[in-house]
C-alpha cells in the first residue's frame, strides 16, 4: 500500500524542506518495538512516514473514527536565533500549540535545529538560549517534547549522534502515538462487533471499520496483523451466511444474495480494487463480488509477505467455500455461471502467482497448484458440456447452447487492461474457448496436460491417471480411439495393480468400446472377453460384448484363428484335475476330466475343446525333485494379504513387476556323504526369480500371451456346449506312445477364436511300456539230467495277438526239448500283463571240474516282438573230479575221488581208468570193479589205481577216467526217455612221478637212557639216498632245508645245506632240541633242485611257468612245485644280498622244487616222544 | 453423515467400501482411490520427521466441490477414509475424529476374529452395521 502515516510539519517550512529527505530516509531504517495492548506480543516495526504541511483545519475531530487518512504526529521546526524566537516564532509556536490543544492532540514534537555548536556551549546563563526558552515555554512538563538537533546538513559524528537520538524519539513517540489511537479504535470496533445481533446492524459497515484497521496494519508493515483482521471478517462473514442457511435471515444479506448477473473472476491486478470497495461500503456488491474483493486484499496481503503457496493452497478452499456458499444462499446464477466464475478466478490465481512464484518454484507449490489446474480443467470441461462444445461429430451445438454462451460471456463482465501483462487473461481465454469447439478442444488439452504434468511432478500417479481417464473419454470423443486407448490401458493397469477390481472393470468397459472403435479385432476380442466375463458389470454391458466377441469368431471362421488367454471367460478349476488312471500302458484309455467354469453371461456352443499333453522326460534329477517339493512344505512363507498384489505401490514407483510370492526353501546339507556334514542350512530354491532385478530389464508386467503347443498328443472333444458356471469336462482319448506324459494345456475354440490355458498342475499320465519277460523254473537246474522245467512268460505291455510262437533258440552246450520239430512253443492268444505257462525239457552237459554253479541264458524269439526274450537259468553241476598221486618208495598209487555237489542221489558205475598215450605201463585197479558207488552233496566216493611203468625211462601219461552216472532221485523231473545212464569223462596228465631220492630222518637223544627230555639236545640225522633207477646224473646239485614250529625244536646248526650225491647217498646231522613234551613229528626237511648257475631269467621264467601250470592243473596235478630264490645264509656269499632288489646284480642261485613223488620222504609219519626234564612218575603229555 | 466409509488394506487395495448413495458408488471408488495419492504423501512426511508416534488422523486429504475426504491410517498401515458432503457443515474435525476412533475400534474387534484371514475383502455384519450407523 502507497500510503503511510501522516505527520504534520510546521515552522520553518524552508528548514524542513531542507531536512525532509534526511527524515524520510531515516525513519525506517531502523525497526522501533512497540509493545501492545491484550497481552498481544511486542512487535518491531520498521516506521515510515509521509510528511503534510500542517493546518488546523485537516486535524481530525475526537469523535472522527478514521485511521488511516488522520494525521497522527506534528512536529514544528525551527532554527531560529534568540530575537526572532521572541519576536515571531514564539507566538507561531504558541498558536500551533492551542490549536493542537483544542483538538486533544496530544502527539507533537519541536525540533530546535542549531547550527552552531559554540552558542550552546558558550552561553554560561541558563535561560539564554532558544532551547530553553521553548523548553521553559511549552514543555515545562513534557521535556522530551523539545529535541535539539545539532548540525543536521554536516556529516560528523556529532550531527549523525544527534540524528540517531533524534529517529529514536521520534519513533517512539509516533508508536506512543499509533498505540493510543489503534486502542481506542480498536474497542470502538469490538463495541460494534458485540452489537451485531441487533436489528439494523451491518456488516458492510462493520466491514469498513475493521478494514481500516486491517489498512492501518499494512500500512505499519504488520502484514500478519492485517490479514488476521481479514480472516475474521472472512470467518464472520461465513458464520453469518450458515447463520442465514439455517433460518437466521439479516437484512443486510438480502442484498448479497440478489440473482446474480455477473460472475467476472477474481481480479488479482491491483491490491485495491477501490471501485469493488465502494461497491461493498455502499451495499451494491453481490455475493461474488464481495468474496473477490475480500479474497484479493487477502491474497494481496500474503503477496506482500511473499507467500503465494499459501495463496494458492487458500484459493481452493476460497472456491469451494464459495461455491457451497452460493448454493446454500440459494443465488439465482445463470447455469454456468458459477463454473465460469471458478474457471476464471483459479486461472486468475494460478497466472499471478506463477509469477509472483518463479523464485520459490518447488515442489510445496506444485502440490496445491496441482488441484488448482485439476479444478479448472474439470470446470472447464463442465463448460464445455454446458455449451455442447464437446468434441461430438454428430450433434452441432442446439441453439439454447449457443446463447447460453452469450450469455455466460456477457456476464464475465469487462476486464480492466494493464500494461504489465502481456499474457491473454483469464477472461480473454475463456472466452476463446466457448468460442468454438476448435479452440475449446485446443484449450482443453493444454490444460489437461498442464494439469497431468503437474500431478505427475508431484507424484500424484493416481489422480494423474484418473485425469487420464477423463482425457480418454474426451478423446474419444473427439474421433481419436488411439490416444484414448493408451491412457486407459495406463488407467486398467495401475488400477489392477493395486486390486481395484471394480475400477478394472469399469476401465476396461470403457477400453471394449474404444478398441472396438478403432477396429483392432485382437485386442477389441481380449478386451470384450474381459468384460464379458467380469463379476461386477451390467449384464446388458457383458452380453453386448459376448455377442459382439461370438461375431467376430463367426467371422474369423476361415482365417487364422485368434489367440486369446481363456481366463476371463472360462476359468478351468485347476484342482479340480482328475486323472482316472495315472498308469496306463499303450493303447489303453486316457481319460482326464476337469471342470470349466463359463464366465460369460450365456451357455456357449464350443467347437472344439483339447487338451494338449507335454512328453515330459523322466528325468530323475527333476522327478526327485519335484518330489522333494511336494513332501517337503515349504517352511517360510511370504503371503501378501492379496495373491495378485505382492507388493505396494507406491506414488513413486507406480509400476512395478510382480514378485513370486513363495520362497522356497529346501534343507541343504554339505560334506562327505559317509562323514559328518561339514555345513547345514536351508538353501532358496528359486533364488533367480525373487533376485530378478525389478526396475527394467524384461519389466513388462503383461504376463506373456500363451502361444499355441503343437503335439500330436492331444486329447479332444468336439461341438461341446459350455454352460453357465461350471461344467465338467471329460476327456477320453488311447495312449499312442509311450512315455510320462503332463497335461500342459487346454483349448477352446470357437469358430475363428482359440482360448489357450497353460497348466500349472503336478499331474502325470504315465504310458507304460514294460517288456515282456520269461522266467523258467525251477531256477536251479541240474546239469547232466535232463531236466523238465515250466517256462512262464509274462507278456508286459504286448498282448500276444492270436496264436503264435515262442523259439527257443539253442546254444552249443544246451540241448532243449519242445516237442516240436523247430524247438518251438506254440502260445494262446494272451492279453498284455499276464502270463502263460509252457513246459519244455532242457538238458545241458555236465562236466567233471570247474565251478559248482553255471550261469546260462536262453535265448526265445518271439514273432510279434522286434527283440527277442532272454530268461537266465542256472545249471548246478552234479559231481567234482579229482586225482591225487600216493607214493610208497618206488609204487605209485593213483586215487580218483568223486564228490557229489547235489542234493539228489547218482550212481556211479562203470568206471574205468586207462591210459591213452602208451601201452607201457599198467594200471592195477585196487578196487571192487562192479560196486556201485553212490555220491551226493554228503558223500563222496573214491577209487585207487597202481601205477605200474613197464619201462625205466621216465614216462608221460595221458590218462582217461570214465564213468557212467545215474541219477537215483524221483524227485528230479527227469524225462523217462532219458532216465538212462550218462556219462562222464575225466581227463588228466601225469609226468615225472617216479621217485628219485629216498629222504629219511632219524632222531636220537644223545642221552644214555636214550630218554629224549626237554631241553636237553638230541641229534638229528639226514640220511639221502638216490633210488636205483635214477636216471637223472648222480652229481646234480641238491639242497636240504630243515624247517620246525618254533615252539616244538629248537634248531642248532645249519638248517640249510647243499650237496650232491656222487656217491649214491649223503648223510648230515645237526642238533635240535625239544621245546614240548609228549609225541613230536621229527623236523621237517625239504629236499630241492639247486642250480647255482641259474640266472635271473630263468628263475623268473620257471616262477611264472610254475605259476601258471599251478593254475592250469590245479586239479589234474598235484605236485607242490615251487621255487624259491636262494635266501640262505651259509651259501649266499654276501649275507645282506637276500631282498630281491639286490639278487639282481649278483648271481642267482635257484631252488627248484621236485614234483610229488619225485622224493620220497620216508619217515615223514614219525614221532618221538619227550619227557619232562625231571622225570617223575607223573608225565605230562602233549598230543599234538 | 458420512457419504461413504472405506478401508484400504496395507497393499491400497479395497477391504471394504459402503456408499450411501448406492447407486453411483463407483464415483466413490475413485474418489477413494484418488484419495490415496495424499494419504501417502502425508504418511511418507510424516515418516521422514522422526520415528515418534504419528498421529493415525490425517485430517481433510482433499476436498471437491461437493464432498470432503478425510483419511486416517492405522500402525499397521491399514487405511481408513470417511467422506462427507461439504455442505454438511455440522461436522467438525473432532466429530470426524471421533467417527475414526470408532471405526478403527470396530475393525480391530473385527480383525480379531480367528476366522478373518487378515488382507480379505470384510464381509462381518458387525462392522457392516457399525459402518451403516455412521452414515
Amino acid at each position: 500500500m502507497e500510503s503511510k502515516p501522516i505527520v504534520t510539519y510546521h515552522g520553518n517550512q524552508v528548514l524542513f524542506s531542507s531536512l525532509r529527505s534526511i527524515v524520510l530516509q531515516g525513519l525506517p531504517k531502523e525497526p522501533a518495538e512497540w509493545r501492545r495492548s491484550y497481552g498481544r506480543p511486542p512487535k518491531s516495526v520498521n516506521l515510515e512516514a509521509s510528511f503534510v504541511p500542517y493546518d488546523e483545519d485537516i486535524l481530525p475531530e475526537e469523535t472522527d473514527k478514521t485511521l488511516v487518512s488522520r494525521p497522527y504526529f506534528h512536529i514544528f521546526w525551527t532554527d531560529c536565533d534568540l530575537e526572532s524566537y521572541k519576536q515571531t516564532v514564539r507566538e507561531e509556536m504558541a498558536e500551533w500549540c492551542s490549536g493542537l490543544k483544542n483538538h486533544n492532540i496530544p502527539d507533537w514534537l519541536i525540533v530546535v535545529v542549531v547550527t552552531d555548536e559554540t552558542k550552546v556551549k558558550s552561553k554560561l546563563l541558563p535561560r539564554s538560549s532558544v532551547i530553553d526558552k521553548v523548553r521553559s515555554d511549552f514543555c515545562g512538563k513534557q521535556p522530551d517534547r523539545c529535541f535539539v538537533l545539532v548540525e543536521p546538513l554536516k556529516s560528523d559524528p556529532k550531527s549523525a549522534e544527534s540524528w540517531n537520538t533524534f529517529f529514536v524519539r521520534l519513533r517512539q513517540l509516533l508508536l506512543q502515538a499509533y498505540g493510543r489511537h489503534l486502542t481506542k479504535y480498536e474497542d470502538n470496533m469490538r463495541g460494534l462487533r458485540e452489537k451485531r445481533n441487533e436489528a439494523g446492524w451491518n456488516f458492510q459497515e462493520y466491514f469498513l471499520v475493521q478494514e481500516e484497521l486491517g489498512f492501518m496494519f499494512e500500512m505499519m508493515g504488520l502484514y500478519d496483523d492485517a490479514l488476521i483482521q481479514y480472516d475474521e471478517l472472512d470467518a464472520l462473514f461465513t458464520q453469518f451466511v450458515l447463520n442465514h442457511a439455517s433460518g437466521v435471515t439479516v437484512e443486510w444479506l438480502l442484498t448479497l444474495i440478489k440473482p446474480c448477473t455477473s460472475w467476472a473472476g477474481l481480479s488479482l491486478i491491483k491490491p485495491i480494487d477501490r471501485e469493488k470497495r465502494d461497491c461493498v461500503r455502499d451495499n451494491k456488491a453481490s455475493l461474488l463480488e464481495f468474496r473477490n474483493y475480500l479474497f484479493s486484499r487477502q491474497c494481496a496481503i500474503l503477496f506482500l509477505m511473499n507467500k503465494p503457496w499459501e495463496v494458492v493452497q487458500r484459493a481452493i478452499d476460497f472456491f469451494h467455500n464459495t461455491v457451497q456458499e452460493m448454493k446454500v444462499l440459494e443465488v439465482q446464477i445463470p447455469l454456468g455461471g458459477l463454473d465460469c466464475w471458478v474457471f476464471l478466478s483459479a486461472l486468475e490465481v494460478l497466472q499471478h502467482c506463477q509469477k509472483q512464484a518463479e523464485s520459490v518454484q518447488n515442489k510445496s507449490y506444485s502440490l496445491y497448484t496441482a488441484s488448482l489446474w485439476d479444478y479448472a480443467c474439470r470446470k472447464l470441461r463442465l463448460l464445455g458440456e454446458l455449451c455442447g462444445l464437446m468434441p461430438n461429430q454428430t450433434e452441432q451445438p442446439s441453439s439454447e447452447q449457443l446463447s447460453r454462451v452469450i450469455d455466460l460471456t456477457s456476464g464475465m463482465g469487462i476486464e480492466e487492461i494493464d500494461p504489465a501483462v502481456t499474457q491473454p487473461r483469464p477472461r480473454d481465454k475463456l472466452r476463446e474457448a466457448l468460442s468454438s469447439r476448435e479452440s475449446f478442444q485446443k484449450i482443453y488439452l493444454e490444460l489437461s496436460e498442464l494439469t497431468m504434468g503437474t500431478f505427475k511432478h508431484i507424484g500424484r500417479f493416481r489422480s494423474a491417471r484418473l485425469l487420464g481417464k477423463d482425457l480418454a473419454h474426451f478423446y474419444m470423443q473427439l474421433g481419436e480411439p488411439q490416444k484414448a486407448e493408451n491412457f486407459l490401458v495406463d488407467v486398467e493397469k495401475s488400477y489392477h495393480q493395486e486390486g481395484w477390481y471394480q475400477l478394472v472393470e469399469a476401465t476396461r468397459l470403457e477400453l471394449a468400446n474404444c478398441q472396438k472403435y478403432i477396429g483392432d479385432v485382437t485386442r477389441y476380442v481380449k478386451t470384450a472377453c474381459q468384460v464379458a466375463g467380469s463379476q461386477t458389470l451390467k449384464l446388458s454391458e457383458r452380453e453386448k460384448h459376448m455377442t459382439e466377441v461370438l461375431q467376430i469368431a463367426d467371422e474369423h471362421k476361415a482365417d487364422e484363428p485368434i489367440t486369446l488367454r481363456a481366463s476371463p471367460l472360462f476359468f478351468i478349476v485347476e484342482s479340480s484335475v482328475q486323472i482316472k488312471e495315472e498308469k496306463v500302458s499303450l493303447d489303453e484309455k486316457v481319460e482326464v476330466e476337469f471342470v470349466i467354469q463359463n464366465n460369460s453371461p450365456f451357455s456357449i456352443s464350443c467347437n472344439k475343446i483339447w487338451l494338449t499333453l507335454k512328453s515330459f522326460k523322466p528325468d530323475q534329477n527333476v522327478m526327485e525333485k519335484r518330489a522333494k517339493v511336494i513332501n517337503q512344505k515349504p517352511n517360510v512363507f511370504r503371503t501378501g494379504s492379496d495373491a495378485s498384489l505382492d507388493k505396494q505401490v507406491t506414488n513413486f514407483k507406480p509400476v512395478r513387476r510382480q514378485m513370486p510370492s513363495l520362497i522356497n526353501l529346501q534343507a541343504s546339507i554339505e560334506g562327505t556323504k559317509k562323514g559328518i556334514p561339514s555345513l547345514c542350512g536351508i538353501t532358496c530354491v528359486n533364488t533367480h526369480e525373487l533376485l530378478k532385478r525389478a526396475d527394467s530389464a524384461g519389466g513388462s508386467i503383461g504376463k506373456q500371451e500363451p502361444v499355441k503347443l503343437e503335439t500330436s498328443n492331444i486329447l479332444c472333444l468336439e461341438n461341446v456346449k459350455l454352460q453357465q458356471a461350471d461344467n465338467r469336462i471329460r476327456f477320453m482319448g488311447q495312449a499312442q506312445e509311450a512315455g510320462t506324459f503332463k497335461l500342459q494345456q487346454v483349448g477352446i475354440q470357437i469358430q475363428g477364436l482359440e482360448f489357450l490355458k497353460d497348466l500349472d498342475v503336478e499331474n502325470y499320465i504315465t504310458v507304460g511300456t514294460e517288456e515282456p519277460y520269461c522266467l523258467i523254473q525251477p531256477e536251479v537246474i541240474l546239469a547232466g539230467v535232463p531236466q523238465e522245467v515250466v517256462v512262464t512268460l509274462h507278456t508286459g505291455s504286448y498282448s500276444i495277438p492270436s496264436t503264435n510262437k515262442l523259439v527257443v533258440r539253442e546254444s552249443p552246450d544246451i540241448t532243449v526239448d519242445t516237442g516240436s520239430h523247430d524247438k518251438s512253443l506254440v502260445l494262446e492268444k494272451t492279453p498284455k500283463e499276464t502270463s502263460t505257462k509252457m513246459k519244455m525239457t532242457i538238458f545241458m552237459e555236465t562236466r567233471a571240474n570247474g565251478p559248482e554253479i553255471t550261469e546260462n541264458k536262453i535265448v526265445f524269439d518271439c514273432d510279434w516282438l522286434t527283440r527277442p526274450v532272454i530268461a537266465k537259468v542256472q545249471f548246478l553241476h552234479p559231481f567234482k573230479i579229482e586225482h591225487h598221486l600216493r607214493t610208497c618208495k618206488e609204487r605209485k598209487f593213483l586215487q580218483i575221488q568223486v564228490s557229489g555237489s547235489s542234493e539228489p542221489n547218482f550212481e556211479l558205475t562203470e568206471w574205468n581208468l586207462i591210459a591213452t598215450n602208451t601201452c607201457d605201463v599198467d594200471l592195477v585197479p585196487h578196487n571192487f570193479s562192479h560196486h556201485k558207488l553212490r555220491v551226493n552233496k554228503h558223500q563222496l566216493a573214491s577209487c585207487i589205481w597202481q601205477i605200474k611203468p613197464n619201462i625205466q625211462q621216465d614216462i608221460d601219461l595221458e590218462l582217461q577216467f570214465h564213468m557212467m552216472y545215474r541219477c537215483l532221485e524221483s524227485g528230479i523231473q527227469t524225462v523217462n526217455d532219458y532216465k538212462k545212464k550218462q556219462h562222464v569223462i575225466h581227463k588228466f596228465h601225469l609226468s615225472h612221478f617216479q621217485t628219485l631220492y629216498t629222504a629219511h630222518i632219524d632222531v636220537t637223544p644223545k642221552s644214555e637212557d636214550k630218554v629224549c627230555k626237554i631241553g636237553s639236545m638230541v641229534c638229528m640225522k639226514l640220511h639221502v639216498k638216490a633210488m636205483e633207477n635214477n636216471s637223472i646224473s648222480k652229481d646234480q646239485n641238491l639242497i636240504y632245508e630243515v624247517s620246525a614250529d618254533q615252539s616244538m625244536w629248537g634248531l642248532y646248526g645249519k638248517t640249510t645245506g647243499t650237496f650232491s650225491l656222487e656217491k649214491g647217498d649223503y648223510s648230515t646231522q645237526m642238533n635240535v632240541m625239544p621245546l614240548l613234551t609228549g609225541f613230536l613229528h621229527y623236523p621237517k626237511v625239504t629236499i630241492s633242485k639247486y642250480d647255482q648257475t641259474a640266472s635271473e631269467d630263468i628263475w623268473v621264467k620257471n616262477d611264472n611257468e610254475n605259476q601258471e601250470q599251478e593254475k592250469q592243473d590245479n586239479c589234474q596235478d598235484f605236485s607242490e612245485s615251487f621255487t624259491k630264490a636262494a635266501v640262505s645264509d651259509v651259501d649266499n656269499p654276501s649275507p645282506n644280498d637276500n631282498s630281491p632288489a639286490k639278487t639282481k646284480e649278483s648271481k642267482l642261485a635257484a631252488i627248484i622244487a621236485f614234483k610229488t613223488g619225485q622224493v620220497y620222504y620216508s619217515s615223514i609219519g614219525q614221532q618221538i616222544q619227550v619227557y619232562p626234564e625231571n622225570a617223575s612218575t607223573d608225565l605230562e603229555v602233549t598230543v599234538l | 453423515m458420512a457419504v461413504c466409509v472405506a478401508v484400504i488394506a496395507k497393499e491400497n487395495y479395497p477391504l471394504f467400501i459402503k456408499t450411501i448413495p448406492t447407486e453411483n458408488e463407483l464415483k466413490f471408488y475413485y474418489t477413494v482411490h484418488t484419495s490415496l495419492d495424499v494419504v501417502e504423501e502425508k504418511v511418507s512426511v510424516v515418516g521422514k520427521n522422526n520415528n515418534e508416534l504419528r498421529e493415525l488422523y490425517l485430517g481433510l486429504l482433499y476436498p471437491t466441490e461437493d464432498y470432503k475426504v478425510y483419511g486416517y491410517v492405522t500402525n499397521t498401515k491399514v487405511k481408513f477414509v470417511i467422506v462427507v458432503e461439504s455442505s454438511n457443515t455440522s461436522l467438525r474435525d473432532n466429530e470426524i475424529r471421533s467417527m475414526f476412533r470408532k471405526l478403527h475400534n470396530s475393525y480391530v474387534d473385527m480383525l480379531c476374529n480367528p476366522f478373518y484371514t487378515p488382507g480379505e475383502p470384510i464381509t462381518s455384519k458387525t462392522f457392516e452395521n457399525m459402518v451403516l450407523s455412521m452414515m
